[in-house]
């Protein structure tokens, strides 16, 4: 039986969609079957992310409702064959989805796959409720700024009081990526530093990802950064994969400001 | 004859200087819009024109007896093993104890005691005997109606009513630490 990591928010524009990519790939890079679901109905992008958009012909409004079946709607990932992408609908809003339909689905996907990666909608609303109902574990991406936090910290308590595992008396485990660190910021005291987010949010970290200008590009041409070899940000996704495998992966510290080689070399000469 | 019964909050204040209440008064207009206001001491021309400008309700010298203390000697106790988390309220008639912190964006209102070992960065209202806690810096303290906005962020407090008085005491060991650093 796979495992379903639903990556939460709580406020939008923070790359949970990126993220979802990215790890999806990064647990198929490492072997493990694994599939990532949109579950932002009526607000796709996750297609665009992995550069599937032209692929997409059944969602997972069409499963639910029973007009396809699952294999149907499942497209492969071409650039790794242990990953299939189940997108959301377009065209319908997040009222389409009901408790039992996406339980059915899930239970069908954790049957299929090691890993289940849900990317959820930002906000709180019933999308995000039915995102997190049935999670076994939540990925809770924030930005080092304090309203991502504040909202995080939300998402967090309705994981606590609203999810399937929560209300049995179970834990949900919950594992923190802080995404888009700036060094020079933190450096400068004008960005939270991971340390002051973990003190707030007091859960499990599992990744900091750097800011990295090649994430909008590859956005833009649906090439995951995680396919990247010089991309900082894709490495940094590569290692949380690997975490998500259950290998200790040391955490790298990105909060440094790191210096060209030509200051490096002035410093030297007064050493 | 009909009768209507209403429960009021009736903030109290002492004025002893016209300019002083004013200034206190001016930033919280919209939390005292939900107050009878007893007016104690020198009230002015100048403060009685502001008050019925903004449309504030105000009685001036006037006893009021209470039967506060002889409603709040049964309750029972709270107890919060867990963060208290932005977005969530606790509403209750009891005494809370929270064993972790009260985050940011979290409101705690009780008529009765709160004591939080872990820091407060979220909203306490408080209408009991005391309130203990250790002040984060977004924490928003609010007891018995007034709003207690000079207290030093980090510094653990104990206040509490005397003789219808709010005592703000900060509590520390015998070697100077805060009761709650370790």
């Amino acid at each position: 039986m796979g495992i379903i990591f639903s990556i939460i928010s709580g406020k939008g524009g923070v790359g949970k969609t990126t993220t979802a990519a990215n790890l999806a790939i990064g647990t198929a890079m490492q072997g493990k079957k694994t599939v990532v679901v949109d579950f932002d109905i009526g607000q796709r992008n996750l297609d665009m992310i992995l550069g599937l958009e032209n692929r997409v012909v059944y969602d997972i409004t069409h499963v639910m409702d029973g007009d396809v079946r699952l294999r149907q709607a499942l497209i492969p990932f071409k650039k790794n064959e242990n990953l299939y992408f189940l997108a959301a609908s377009q065209t319908k809003d997040k009222t389409v989805l009901n408790k039992e339909k996406v339980e059915k689905v899930l239970s069908e996907l954790k049957k299929e796959f090691e890993y289940i990666f849900i990317d959820a909608p930002a906000g709180i609303e019933s999308g995000f409720e039915h995102a997190v109902y049935f999670a076994d574990a939540v990925i809770v991406v924030v930005n080092p700024e304090v309203s991502s936090i504040r909202d995080s910290d939300r998402a967090i308590g309705i994981v606590d009081a609203k999810s399937k595992k929560s209300q049995e008396g179970k834990r949900v485990a919950k594992y923190l990526i802080i995404n888009r660190i700036n060094p020079d910021l933190v450096q400068k005291g004008e960005m939270l530093s991971s340390e002051d987010i973990l003190d707030i949010l007091e859960i499990d970290l599992l990744g900091k990802v750097p800011e990295d200008q090649i994430i909008i590009e590859a956005s833009n041409t649906g090439h995951p950064v995680i396919l990247n070899e010089k991309s900082e940000a894709g490495r940094a996704f590569k290692r949380i994969s690997r975490r998500l495998c259950g290998e200790e992966v040391p955490f790298v510290d990105i909060e440094s400001v790191k210096h060209s080689g030509l200051l490096k070399s002035i410093k030297k000469m007064f050493q | 004859m009909r009768i209507n019964q209403y429960s009021v909050s009736v903030m109290e204040i002492m004025i002893e200087d016209e300019e002083e209440f004013l200034r206190f008064v001016r930033p919280k207009l919209p939390l005292l819009k939900g107050y009878l206001l007893n007016l104690k001491g020198d009230v002015t021309p100048k403060i009685e024109d502001f008050l019925q400008a903004h449309g504030l309700q105000y009685i001036k010298n006037t006893e009021i007896s209470t039967i506060r203390h002889a409603k709040r000697s049964k309750n029972s106790v709270e107890v919060y093993d867990r963060i208290i988390r932005s977005g969530e309220e606790i509403n209750t008639h009891n005494s809370v104890i929270c064993l972790r912190k009260v985050n940011d964006g979290a409101l705690i209102r009780t008529v009765s005691n709160f004591i939080a070992i872990g820091r407060v960065d979220g909203t306490i209202e408080a209408n009991g005997d005391f309130l203990i806690f250790k002040k984060g810096p977004k924490g928003k303290i609010i007891f018995h109606n007034m709003i207690l906005d000079d207290l030093v962020e980090g510094r653990v407090y104990k206040i509490h009513l005397e003789n219808n008085e709010i005592i703000i005491e900060e509590i520390k060991e015998e070697n100077g630490n805060n009761i709650f650093d370790n």
